[in-house]
């Protein structure tokens, strides 16, 4: 679906992404994590178009990016950027609204709205509906435009056309239950037939829901491949540079990330110690 | 929305009969049959002919001028919204991409250096409208030349762009006021505070032209503006044409304002006022904030050129100096009540 074939990005001649070159598969959801710097935003960004690779190719179910006008594409791909500031107040519904204005012409038809509802209902934001925007909390509001992205790519039942949702750390300001809600939701969205790529820090929610990780360190691919694959000590202690231990989910099954300093017993030394302050 | 459409329906409603009320006031009171009856005369479906001095006093003077405040007053904010909407920013007005001071400037010139002209001949009205409107359209494709990159258009740099060469036209404008004699100074200040004393059928034509066209592409364009308040790069990736927008906004505003301008000199707050006030109201979704801030500025400016023409008659107040006056405190007034109901 999603194809990146040595992707170099630079900005006066330093290297922000290096070689990278991937391919995603219909139905996968796919976890881009790195440490801060590490090239996630620049990615996510080549693949938005927002800004053209140096070298490199990328291409959606085989026609390069180039190829394709931001229109065409605003059909089959929608993205989620981190601190979208609205300008102008506008009631909830508006705003989810605005993922069906690719689909409308002048004004929003009975199904645009029904869509609508539908996503809003997903995430949790159907009693905000009437609300203004502004007055939201900034968790609603991430769910709000979580819901708009929804919108513009959901499609009439019986249609099989793939689409690509991509996600740049849409877990900000969430608490625990959305968290687990929202990559929930974008699961199910991928298993329709759709591909998701999301940035996202959280490890082991990764491992949880993510099919693969897309591990990047300092602009290049470090790993990439299912959460096992992926998530190893090794490959980990690089690219954080700080020590990590990974066990096995007791339920899940899946890997277990463990950050701290192990040589000490605990993290949280007693309060009554005195502290050197370098 | 169903409230939104009420109000689009009332205001409407108000225009129309303001149209009739207002070009019925005046040195000579024209009666609401009166006003009907010249129409429908004028129209030749009714043979009796109504008395001779109202019908020139509404046909000649009145129609054309009230007309053409509406259309003025409607250009100037539609225009505002639109500018308020491409820059994201509800202080945008007019003036902000250089239309103003280009106009300002280009009718000092002539003023100034054409006066011994302007003095001589029927055709120096016309002289001094069409210079001012090549003002005003130029120094706004100035500003949006030195914002374009690549087949882009960078909103912050035309911002720029217009608050310098708004300086330096003003600068401009200073050395023509202070080699100006006392005759020449006293016309570029009223230029400058806007009169619609000019107005024939002529120049409701040109302004019904201009305006019509900023309206029917800038409706055509509400959703665009609607999502540009996600952010520019938002907007594109739900694919709505960002660049032809902010191509599409400064021609049509270029052209409805440079006419409007030319034709009546400079009017400021509507553009500022008018839809900042509406988006109180009614929010601001640009499907209801253009078409009412067309209803609305037309309102507003047709009842501010009637008191500019009737309070110290025969003797006419400056429009720019009505509009300010009974925009601020108006504007003052939904301020207060906002922060009242803030808290």
């Amino acid at each position: 679906m999603l194809q990146l074939r040595q992707v170099d990005y630079r900005i006066k001649s330093q290297d922000i992404l290096k070689n990278i070159s991937f391919d995603t598969i219909k139905g996968e959801l796919i976890a881009v994590v790195g440490a801060n710097g590490a090239g996630k935003s620049t990615l996510m960004k080549l693949i938005s178009q927002e800004y053209l690779p140096t070298q490199g190719k990328i291409a959606w179910k085989g026609t390069p990016f180039a190829k394709a006008t931001i229109k065409q594409m605003a059909y089959e791909r929608a993205i989620l950027t981190q601190n979208i500031h609205m300008s102008q107040d506008f009631p909830v519904e508006e705003v989810v609204l605005m993922g069906r204005y690719p689909h409308f012409k002048h004004r929003p038809g009975k199904y645009d709205w029904e869509v609508v509802q539908k996503v809003s209902e997903q995430t949790g934001i159907q009693p905000l509906a009437k609300r203004n925007y502004a007055s939201l909390s900034g968790g609603e509001k991430q769910r709000v435009q979580l819901a708009r992205a929804l919108a513009q790519l959901h499609q009439q039942t019986g249609t099989t056309i793939s689409k690509l949702l991509l996600l740049d750390e849409p877990l900000n300001n969430l608490d625990i239950r959305y968290q687990h809600r929202c990559l929930q939701l974008t699961k199910g969205f991928a298993r329709n037939g759709n591909v998701v790529l999301l940035v996202i820090h959280d490890l082991n929610l990764a491992a949880l829901y993510a099919d693969k990780i897309l591990l990047l360190n300092q602009g290049q691919l470090e790993a990439y491949g299912t959460p096992k694959e992926v998530l190893t000590e090794q490959c980990l202690n690089k690219c954080y540079q700080f020590s990590v231990k990974v066990a096995t989910h007791p339920y899940h099954h899946c890997p277990v990330v463990y950050f701290g300093d192990f040589d000490k017993v605990s993290c949280q030394s007693s309060i009554h110690q005195p502290q050197t302050i370098i | 929305m169903q409230r939104n459409s009420y109000i689009l329906i009332v205001l409407s409603v108000i225009v129309l009969l303001s149209l009739v009320a207002t070009s019925g006031m005046g040195a000579i009171h024209i009666g609401f049959s009166e006003w009907w009856q010249i129409l429908l005369a004028k129209a030749g479906w009714v043979e009796e002919v109504p008395d001779a001095q109202k019908t020139a006093v509404l046909w000649v003077i009145r129609l054309p001028r009230v007309i053409t405040s509406l259309l003025v007053g409607a250009s100037l904010a539609l225009c505002g919204a639109a500018l308020q909407g491409l820059f994201r920013n509800p202080l945008a007005d007019p003036s902000i991409i250089g239309i103003s001071a280009g106009a300002a400037f280009s009718a000092a010139l002539v003023i100034v250096l054409a006066s011994s002209l302007l003095a001589s001949g029927w055709w120096a009205g016309t002289l001094l409208s069409l210079v001012t409107f090549l003002g005003a359209v130029g120094s706004t494709f100035l500003v949006f030349a030195l914002a374009r990159q690549k087949h882009r258009t960078n909103v912050t740099m035309m911002l720029l762009a217009g608050i310098a060469l708004n300086a330096l036209a003003s600068a401009c404008t200073g050395v023509l006021i202070f080699v100006a004699d006392d005759a020449q100074l006293r016309s570029i200040t009223f230029w400058t505070l806007g009169s619609l004393g000019g107005a024939n059928w002529t120049t409701v034509g040109l302004l019904a032209l201009a305006t019509g066209l900023a309206t029917v592409f800038l409706f055509r364009l509400a959703k665009v503006f609607n999502a540009l308040t996600l952010g520019e790069q938002e907007a594109k990736y739900i694919g709505m044409p960002i660049e032809r927008l902010k191509v599409q906004v400064v021609i049509l505003t270029a052209l409805a304002i440079g006419t409007a301008v030319a034709f009546c000199g400079m009017i400021g707050f509507v553009g500022l006022v008018v839809p900042h006030v509406l988006r109180l109201i009614g929010g601001g979704n640009y499907r209801f904030l253009l078409p009412a801030s067309v209803l609305a500025g037309a309102l507003l400016l047709c009842w501010a050129d009637t008191l500019a023409r009737t309070v110290v008659a025969p003797a006419e107040i400056p429009i720019g100096v009505i509009t300010a006056l009974l925009g601020a405190p108006v504007f003052l007034i939904i301020l207060y009540r906002q922060k009242n109901a803030l808290n």
